[in-house]
């Protein structure tokens, strides 16, 4: 086990690096002014101009730019400041809660939908009820993030209101606690849950055919047990590397649901950044997503290993 | 089923048919198959067979050719021309539908009908564009890179863990946002999207390459001295392509998706151009009073999403017959 | 075929007249959208307590398929079995509920699989695998189950098996992993074990000493041993009787001895005939010719015959039956006496 972690551990640097030096080159290398793309259309005067200058170092040579800022990134957490000279890590401080309990909600549901749609799709292969789940599957997956999020903001936010009297789904913002992330972290799981059904279903459909299931029905087990635990344990393993990428649609999703329903979140915070043109949050912001990133599917990649014995001792 | 069709199709001569002790025959279905002259089918041909027989694949096909017409010809549907500026009234906004305009009008008093019929252009033009642009970028690296093999292979597969390191839409996003304004929207969203989604494309490819590689045929061939380019655009190319179409037709919905997504988020297709994401962007503020003008972009861009999927996943059925 | 099931479990203790475990006119169909898979046509065989069966057949001859009709695996649908019996100590298990089949099977009828690395489950240790069966259906505590697989694992000599009770099947090798199925197999002292090619992916030293192991156990127990292989030289030492198979039927059946002396049918003569011998080094070795029949169109009349060198028209059109040869010896073919003779066209 300590010998892989290590590895991964190694293995994730070069990625690290690499992603931060291509987030850094879009940004700072590509041919163009830099600092007149940190204003994007609008034309900064030269004095600013040349404070931004000094301050992303742009006058020194690329590499050491580079240097300054994934140093800045790791060592000091510092991902830049806006144009009021707020620091982006500040900025962001404040919004982690939201952006994590919309995640957090959003995970719960794909995992119960999507694993339990998966599995009763699977044990009823071939049957109306498989067709009916793939079907939905289909539907779910196709609707974008941005038409689900509208429709159920109208249908279960408003509609829902205005027939039933009740008020189950806040339309907008998080006043309402916890209850205000139940149809946001749905929109946000929609397309994941489908995504976690289809994969749910293969899985567990190839894991019944192997010959360890046989050997299980053959040692006398009821046919709960031999699915329940020599079945879904085997199954459930690839599913956790999906998760660990499906952390990257959510964080897309997140700036659009968030949008949405005005939940102040990192998501809201870097479209106000991209429509305010705030071209360094926008940068410090993604950068600081992309960290999360990769650190989330190194902990998914321990954590297979931790499920899956084979690995533990490759 | 547990049994992979074999590479020369299901249509087994008889003398040939062995059946496993444990595992019950492998069903060659689709009896008919196997062509006039006696050959059995091939991959393609039997996908094909498959293909027309499925509704899924006969829906999708009927709503992509519609959109497509409605693409090169948006005037066949519509009378009115939204990109005419003459033809919004602002004192008419938000109208509900009526005989002169199916869906209404939107903020500006303009015909939703038309715009949506007319928004289909751009999500076709940079769905297809960055379908092939990732296709081609991410299929000639992934058969380079499985055909050498060794450092070739080594390097590329780092770029890509790289890049597989930044959620596409954070990345497109970034890449949109940073040069929006200094060159053409849909330009703009085409390279953001393809930059991204690439690596997808190599990684299928190079997996069916290696695989491809070490059938007995391609190992024939360059036994017999086939060179490279031969070897990897006449034997590799073909046996390597199908999971890349797949991969492919998949792809073309979600780039629609995400073109919808960026132009929403403000750096995408740029007013006056017309997208659904647009449309949907513009009719956010006032929604709820009036959903019309966002609920019908938004339907037009699920059905184009679903019909592409669709066609994918009729596709990789047709030509996988493993899992059904 | 309409079956009433029963809870009726089979009686333990004295056999009287009934055989351990008898198969009867046993027949085993797939059904496809490709047609009907008829794969096992009519087989009859028994086993003793103490008594090994060989049963032997190429791959599609059946005989797989027959030892999972008996276990109570198959995947029914696509499998159905429209006839024949099963019977146990006299019960027939094909008319037992799904509850009670529960009960004999890994308790009374236990089975060891070809590829032990893929039969045992790759995520739980081998202690836990083989324990399970003391939980599950003695109901014994974790740390009691827990001995008494050390204990099996040291019974089917695995060395050091306190301190690899806790490793997981990929950190054993071939052979040892063979073994541990078999300590599962034997875990609950079944009174018959079904080995289906139990050494067929292991190397031919490995395959010795787990034949010897088999042996052994059955001696001690007195289980019926039924041994499924395709390996004429695996049966030779440790088997009482033989039951050839083909194309879903048993075409001879008769004592180790008898067959390996004198076959009475084509097919197993055939069998005998392409053994590489030292004594005939240097010659061609002999071959069937022809392939396998398909199972979904098998040949009319005796299944063999497009192969045969005995053939004759009424073998076109005949099924043979199993005529009796002896008191313990059948052949499935209309010439068995030819064949017997030796004395080929």
């Amino acid at each position: 086990m300590g010998r892989y972690v290590i590895r991964r551990l190694i293995q994730a640097i070069p990625v690290l690096i690499g992603a931060t030096l291509l987030i850094f080159c879009i940004v700072f290398a590509l041919p163009g002014d830099p600092v007149a793309a940190l204003f994007g259309d609008k034309r900064p005067d030269a004095a600013v101009a040349e404070v931004l200058r000094e301050q992303y170092h742009l006058n020194d040579p690329l590499l050491l730019q580079y240097w300054y800022y994934i140093s800045g990134v790791l060592f000091r957490g510092d991902f830049g400041v806006n144009f009021a000279q707020v620091p982006v890590s500040e900025i962001l401080a404040g919004k982690f809660q939201v952006t994590l309990n919309l995640a957090l909600t959003a995970l719960i549901m794909e995992a119960i939908l999507g694993v339990g749609l998966g599995l009763w799709a699977a044990l009823r292969r071939g049957k109306a009820t498989d067709t009916m789940i793939l079907a939905s599957t289909l539907l779910l997956i196709s609707i974008p993030t941005l038409v689900t999020g509208f429709v159920l903001q109208l249908v279960l936010g408003v509609k829902l209101k205005q027939w039933t009297g009740l008020d189950i789904f806040p339309v907008a913002g998080t006043f309402a606690g916890l209850r205000s992330y139940l149809l946001p972290g749905f929109v946000l799981a929609g397309v994941s849950v489908a995504y976690l059904t289809r994969l749910t279903r293969t899985s567990l459909v190839e894991t019944l055919r192997a010959d360890y299931i046989r050997t299980a029905t053959a040692k006398g087990l009821s046919r709960r047990r031999v699915i329940g635990r020599h079945g879904l344990r085997n199954a459930l393993i690839p599913l956790i590397t999906y998760l660990g990428a499906d952390l990257g649609n959510l964080m897309g999703g997140a700036v659009i649901t968030e949008t949405i329903f005005n939940l102040p979140g990192i998501g809201n915070q870097l479209f106000t950044s991209v429509y305010l043109r705030e071209q360094p949050v926008v940068v410090g912001t993604i950068t600081v997503l992309v960290l999360i990133y990769i650190l989330a599917n190194l902990v998914v990649d321990l954590l297979y290993a931790v499920l899956d014995p084979r690995i533990r001792y490759e | 089923m547990s049994n992979p069709t074999p590479p020369g199709g299901p249509g087994l001569p008889e003398t040939q048919t062995l059946v496993p002790d444990t595992v019950p025959a492998p069903a060659p279905e689709r009896k008919g198959t196997t062509t006039k002259s006696g050959k059995p089918a091939s991959l393609w041909t039997d996908a094909w067979y498959d293909l027309r027989r499925r509704p899924m694949f006969i829906i999708s096909v009927i709503i992509i050719v519609i959109l497509l017409v409605m693409s090169f010809w948006p005037s066949l549907f519509s009378g009115i021309d939204p990109y005419n500026a003459r033809t919004c009234d602002l004192s008419t906004a938000r109208q509900a539908p009526s005989a002169g305009h199916l869906f209404g009008r939107d903020n500006l008093g303009c015909d939703v009908f038309a715009r949506t019929i007319y928004g289909a252009r751009n999500s076709i033009v940079i769905g297809v564009l960055t379908t092939l642009m990732t296709t081609i970028i991410g299929g000639l690296l992934g058969i380079i890179a499985g055909f050498r093999g060794g450092v070739v292979d080594t390097l590329a597969s780092r770029v890509t863990e790289i890049f597989f390191a930044i959620p596409s839409i954070l990345g497109a996003l970034l890449i949109a946002a940073t040069f929006r304004g200094r060159a053409n929207s849909i330009f703009l969203v085409i390279v953001a999207l393809t930059v991204l989604g690439w690596p997808m494309v190599f990684r299928i490819m190079r997996a069916a390459v290696i695989t491809a590689k070490s059938q007995d045929f391609v190992v024939a061939a360059r036994a017999l001295g086939a060179g490279a380019g031969r070897i990897m655009f006449r034997h590799l190319l073909p046996n390597s392509l199908a999971p890349v179409i797949v991969v492919a037709t998949i792809n073309l919905g979600t780039f629609i998706a995400a073109e919808a997504a960026l132009s929403f988020l403000g750096v995408g297709v740029q007013s006056p151009d017309i997208s659904w994401g647009l449309m949907i962007a513009d009719a956010r503020n006032r929604f709820l009073e009036a959903p019309l003008p966002l609920v019908f972009p938004a339907v037009f861009l699920s059905l184009t999403v679903l019909a592409f999927i669709m066609l994918g996943d009729a596709v990789r059925d047709a030509l996988d017959p493993k899992l059904r | 075929m309409k079956k009433t099931s029963t809870n009726v479990l089979p009686a333990e203790g004295g056999l009287g007249d009934e055989p351990l475990l008898a198969v009867d006119d046993l027949h085993v169909e797939f059904h496809t959208r490709a047609g009907t898979v008829r794969a096992v046509n009519g087989v009859s065989y028994t086993v003793g307590p103490g008594e090994t069966l060989a049963v032997l057949g190429e791959s599609g001859s059946g005989k797989s398929v027959t030892a999972q009709a008996i276990m109570g695996i198959l995947d029914m649908p696509p499998a159905v079995i429209p006839k024949g019996q099963i019977r146990f100590r006299g019960t027939d298990l094909l008319k037992l509920s799904e509850e009670a089949r529960t009960q004999v099977r890994g308790q009374r009828i236990a089975m060891i699989f070809q590829d032990a690395l893929s039969a045992l489950n790759p995520v739980f240790t081998v202690g836990w695998q083989i324990s399970e069966m003391f939980r599950v259906h003695r109901g014994m505590s974790k740390s009691d189950a827990m001995k008494k697989a050390v204990e099996l694992m040291d019974r089917v000599r695995i060395p050091a098996a306190r301190q690899r009770v806790n490793d997981y099947p990929h950190q054993f090798s071939g052979g040892m992993r063979q073994r541990i199925m078999i300590a599962m197999s034997i875990a609950l002292d079944p009174e018959v074990l079904i080995a289906d090619e139990p050494t067929t992916a292991l190397d031919v030293t490995v395959q010795a000493q787990i034949m010897e192991l088999l042996a052994e156990l059955q001696r001690e127990s007195q289980m019926g041993l039924i041994l499924i292989t395709h390996d004429l030289g695996v049966v030779a030492d440790v088997a009482d009787k033989i039951a050839v198979m083909y194309a879903g039927r048993i075409v001879e059946q008769a004592p180790v001895y008898d067959i390996y002396k004198a076959p009475a049918h084509p097919y197993t003569k055939g069998l005998l005939d392409s053994i590489p011998r030292v004594d005939q080094k240097g010659q061609d070795l002999y071959a069937i010719k022809g392939l396998p029949p398909n199972l979904l169109d098998l040949p009319t009349g005796c299944s063999f015959h497009p192969r045969c060198p005995y053939r004759q028209d009424n073998c076109v059109t005949d099924v043979p039956p199993l005529y009796e040869i002896s008191g313990t010896r059948g052949s499935a073919c209309h010439y068995w006496r030819e064949v017997l003779d030796g004395d080929q066209q």
